[in-house]
Formats: C-alpha cells, structure tokens, sequence
C-alpha cells in the first residue's frame, strides 16, 4: 500500500508535475478552441467540407496516441513539450469542432429569419442568437477534449514533456506500483476536478440557472462559477516556468536516456561524470519512451548524448546483415557506419557488457546437457 | 405608403410573383389571402427585402427600397411570423426590446418601453418581463411576438400568418386585441392568411394571390360582390355554403 510517508517525500515532485500536466492540457484545449471553434463555425454550412474535415479528424483520432507522438518527433525533429502538445491538439479538436457543428444546427431557421427580419447583420446574428444558443453543446465538447487531454497528456512522459507520466514511465520501468498510482491517480482526479471546472462555468454562463439562486443570480454568479476554472488555469501557468529554453552562452550538454532502470543509471553517470570534470552543464533528458525516440532526438539534435547498445544499433538501428564474429567486430562497424550515415561518433565502450543469457529450470539443463545456446 | 410596380420574383425558374401591382395607404390594413405556394409571403418579405425583386419597383413613401440599407429596412418595420420565433436565451424583456436595443436605446428607455408594449399587448410586465419563452403558453408567445415587433414604434408592421397556429378562441382574441392595438396606433399593417374569416376580421383591403399572380385587390364588400376572377368567386363558394348550411341548423 501506498504509505503517507511514500507520498510525502514525493510531494515536491508531484506538484511540478501536476503544474507541467495542466500547463499541457490547458495550452493544447486552449489552441484546440481557437482553432476548432471558427474551422467549426465556418464548415457548419458547406456540407463538403464537413465531410472532409470530420474524415480527416476522424482518422487523427484513431492513430494511437503513442504512435502519435512517435510520428510527431519525427516530423517536428524535436523532443518534449511541442510534440506533445501539438498532440494534444490535435486529439481536442474533433469533439470542439464537431459540437460545434451540433450546436450551430440546434439553431432553427425560424429564428434565423426572425433575427435577420429584425434587422441584425450577420455578425449580430452569430453573437446574440446564434452562439448563445449553441454555447451549452460547444463548451460541452470542450469539456470532452479537456478530460480526453487529460489522460493523453500522461503519454507524453515518453517524449520527455513531463507531467504525472513521469511517475506511471518510473513506476513500469521499476516495477513499483506505488509509484504508477502516484501518476494515475492524481492523473485521474485532475480530471474529475477539470470537468467539474467546467461543467460550473457552463452554469455561470446561464443566467437562467443561476436565478434560482438568488446570491448567484447576478453577477457574483458568473464569478463563483469560474472559481475552479481560474484555480486551475492559475496552477497550470505554474508549469510554464519549467520550460525555460537555456540561456544560449552558457555551455550545456544534453544528455538522454531510454526509458529503463539501467539506460538511467548509464546517463546519470555520464552526467555527474561531466558535472565533476569540466565546466559544461547537463541538461538530463532522461526516460524518452525507447530505442528509435532516443536515436531520432539525437539526429534532431535535441539530445546530444545517449548511451546505446552496439547489437541495438547493429540489428534496429542500421538493421544489418552482417553478422560479425565478436564484440570487438561490431563495435568497430557500428562505429564505421554510424558516422558514414548519421555523421555520429561512438565513443569509448563503458566497459560493461549486458550480453543476453537464458534462463532455465536445473532439470532440464541437465537433462539435455545444455551449456551453451548452441546447444538448444 | 407602401407601392408595388410590376413586381416579379423568380427563384431560379420558378416565376412566384407574377407582375403585382398594389398600393397600401398609411394606417391601412392589408389582408394577403391566398393557399400555400400562391406567393403571398414572398410579396412580404419583399417588403423588408429579406426577398429582393427579380424586376419592378417597390416604393415605400416614395423612395425606392433598393436604395435602402436593408439592415436599416428592416429595424425601420415590425415583423411578426408564424412560428414560435422568440429567442428562448432571452427574457421576455430582452426579446421584447431586442430592435431597440440594435438601434442603440439606452437601458432605462428600454426597460420603460419593454412595460409600455407589454400592457399594450394585454401582459402585466411585472409578471413577464423576467420569465422565458418557454414558460409562456402558446398565446401569450404571440402577444410578445407583437409586442416585439411594436417595441421600435415602426410605421409599418408585417405579419405573415401570426395566428396560424393558435387554437380557435385564442386566435379570436388575438385578432380582436390588434383590431384594438390598430385602433389606437394607426399603423399600417400588412398581413398574410390562407383563413378566409381572419382576412375578413382584419382587414380594410384584401388583396387575394392565386399562383403568383394578384387576382384581385379591393374592399370586403367588393370582394364579395363582384369577385374579379373565377378564383375569387370559388374562394368565396365554400364559406358561403358553410355559412348557409349553418343559418339552417339554427
């Protein structure tokens, strides 16, 4: 079980990355409604385009998100928050777009013809008729793309962007199920507590509901109601101080890491290495989601340093044929080829080696006198 | 005063107004009778150029009202459909002051004129001006229906089938209620019907429609005495057997 204490000591931790969750969220919902609610207003008409951008959302949100992000780093050439935000964007925007759509049908065309009867232009028509009586469904529909961001955000931990992903990438790479929980469960009451911010600033914005409440019925209503909205937009700018962009003259080496226990402990003591004999600083981009994310950071230049396996590269990175004889022969090839085709240099090998060996019951091993995989 | 000039309306092929000519005179009212498709609401709209002419002229105090802005047309005249059209974000208040309120009226004088309309209309403001449209039955929604189109104090009202879908005794009152309004503000009115004994209530002047065309414009009287067509005489066939028939049962 989870004890206070575990909690407790973590609880620094679990604030910055509570912040850096809500800063991606919130800025990702953010632009998902600037963009989504005008591409929405402007398709409502055109039954065309509706089928063309819906398809098109559509297919965005079938990708996996994991996928997702992969395909962003490549196609960015960065790591962190930016292809993850972009992301996020893209995942809030069908459900913005298509309650917008929703909400601007609600609308009849006999209060359409009444209004413009009336007298309003165009624009008076979509600001006093048209979106006060589609605004319930469009924030609806926002308020879906917030909770759908909230559990995605989580992933971006793979791509070094933070948030409570960090404590779920720790926990599977360790094995601590604590440690998941600490992500997933703050992860999940954030977005409990995101809805509800929402869904009360939706009853603010309805006088209607609140003149039933006489304290609320004016307009210290609408400013109760977006209490929890403001709270939560207060703590997630909070999040913005964690990504300053260094200082251009001070001399930094970006270090990264894949996402398990030993690729972590090799990256951390190349950094304390580097730390205590020269003057550069460490910038540790550690726990990026794998092999290709790492490699792809390297060649985007947004790591400078990683460590890496010699058979990795040799069978996933340059997916060679060659099969050299020794450790010594595939170090030296990897390291030709590398530099013939990334322009990478291999640095000196650390010196240890996690070579594989198989595991199996002392029976059977002396059974079939087994001594060596050939043996098999 | 409000003319028509040989006034067609084309939407694509379909000729719906068919060369209509017509005056009405200040403080008049106009009854448009005619069945569904005979072009008596395109001749409305026309009016307030939510429909624009294909050819003709339409003049209104003597200026033609294609030089008109239409957004400014259209605050200029009250206009009142059929269906429940009341904005259902809106208090009763909002929706009854909602031309005053794009025409730039201050707070206070909307608030003033949103009670003087409503008690024009038979509505105590106190009890309404802070309740929604859906808490109101379907007469009182066309009594605010009224009283918005009157909040601007237009010269001109258009009021295309208002009553249409109001049961039998409200629609009576109703009609005896604008008869009443009409009485005390001179407007002049312009509204459509497909019921014969509505067109007969209201009207100074009825201007009968058939496919497009004006069949005939005149006085009650002249209607009945002298129809111009064999439309008009049919139009008249069928309540006049009612009515007959009904004389006999009492």
């Amino acid at each position: 079980m989870m004890s206070v204490e575990f909690v407790a000591e973590r609880l620094p931790e679990l604030i910055i990355r509570i912040r850096e969750h809500l800063f991606l969220t919130g800025v990702s919902v953010g632009i998902a409604v600037f963009f989504g609610i005008p591409v929405g207003i402007f398709i409502v008409k055109s039954k065309w385009l509706r089928t063309m951008v819906f398809s098109f959302a559509g297919i965005v949100q079938t990708v996996p998100s994991l996928a997702m992000l992969a395909i962003l780093l490549t196609v960015t050439g960065k790591i962190g928050v930016v292809p993850a935000i972009i992301s996020l964007v893209l995942y809030a925007l069908l459900p913005i777009i298509q309650n917008t759509v929703t909400g601007f049908e609600n609308v009849s065309s006999s209060l359409l013809e009444a209004s413009e009867g009336m007298g309003m232009t165009r624009k008076q028509q979509i600001r006093l008729v048209t979106i006060p009586i589609a605004m319930p469904v469009i924030i609806a529909g926002i308020k879906t793309s917030a909770v759908i961001s909230v559990g995605i955000a989580t992933l971006s931990a793979f791509i070094g962007a933070g948030g409570l992903g960090e404590f779920v990438n720790r926990g599977l790479s360790l094995a601590d199920n604590r440690l998941i929980m600490l992500g997933a469960v703050p992860a999940a009451l954030l977005a409990l507590y995101v809805s509800f911010s929402i869904s009360s600033f939706a009853w603010g914005m309805d006088s209607r509901k609140r003149r039933h409440i006489p304290v609320l019925s004016g307009n210290s209503g609408l400013v109760v109601s977006v209490l929890p909205l403001v709270l939560l937009i207060f703590i997630g700018v909070g999040g913005t101080m964690y990504d300053q962009s260094q200082d251009e003259d001070t001399k930094v080496i970006r270090i990264g890491s894949k996402n398990f226990t030993e690729q972590m402990i090799l990256a951390e003591l190349m950094a304390q290495l580097i730390e205590n004999s020269t003057d550069l600083e460490v910038e540790r981009k550690f726990n990026l989601g794998g092999t290709m994310i790492c490699h792809d950071a390297l060649l985007a230049g947004e790591i400078d340093l990683y460590p890496e396996y010699t058979g990795t590269a040799l069978l996933a990175i340059l997916k060679s044929k060659n099969r050299p004889s020794s450790a010594e022969n595939v170090y030296e090839l990897v390291k030709k080829e590398y530099l013939e085709k990334f322009g990478f240099e291999w640095l000196y090998p650390f010196g240890f080696n996690n070579t594989y060996a198989l595991a199996v019951r002392k029976e059977d091993g002396r059974d079939n006198n087994w001594q060596t995989i050939s043996d098999l | 005063m409000i003319k028509f000039q040989n006034v067609n309306k084309y939407f694509d092929s379909f000729h719906a107004v068919k060369d209509v000519s017509f005056q009405v005179r200040k403080g008049e009212t106009l009854v448009f009778l005619g069945s569904s498709g005979s072009g008596k609401t395109t001749v409305l709209k026309m009016i307030n150029r939510l429909v624009d002419t294909s050819s003709g002229v339409i003049e209104i105090d003597g200026e033609n009202i294609r030089d008109k802005e239409p957004i400014q047309l259209r605050r200029s005249i009250g206009y009142v459909i059929q269906s429940i059209s009341l904005f259902p974000h809106m208090t009763i208040e909002e929706n009854v002051t909602l031309v005053p309120r794009l025409i730039g009226w201050s707070d206070s004088e909307r608030r003033k004129r949103a009670a003087e309309v409503l008690q024009l209309v038979g509505l105590e403001p106190h009890d309404f001006c802070n309740r929604y449209p859906d808490e109101l039955s379907g007469g009182q929604q066309q009594r605010i229906g009224v009283a918005r189109a009157l909040a601007a104090d237009p010269e001109t009202l258009l009021m295309d089938e208002p009553f249409g879908a109001l049961d039998a005794v409200t629609r009576e009152l109703l009609q005896q209620e604008l008869l009443d309004i009409k009485k005390r503000l001179q407007k002049t009115i312009i509204f459509v019907t497909h019921d014969i004994f509505e067109a007969f209530t209201l009207a100074d002047r009825i201007a009968v429609m058939h496919e497009g065309r004006l069949e005939q414009i005149g006085t009650k009287e002249e209607i009945i005495v002298s129809p111009a067509s064999a439309f008009v005489e049919e139009l008249l066939a069928s309540p006049k057997k009612h009515l007959q028939e009904f004389k006999r049962a009492l």
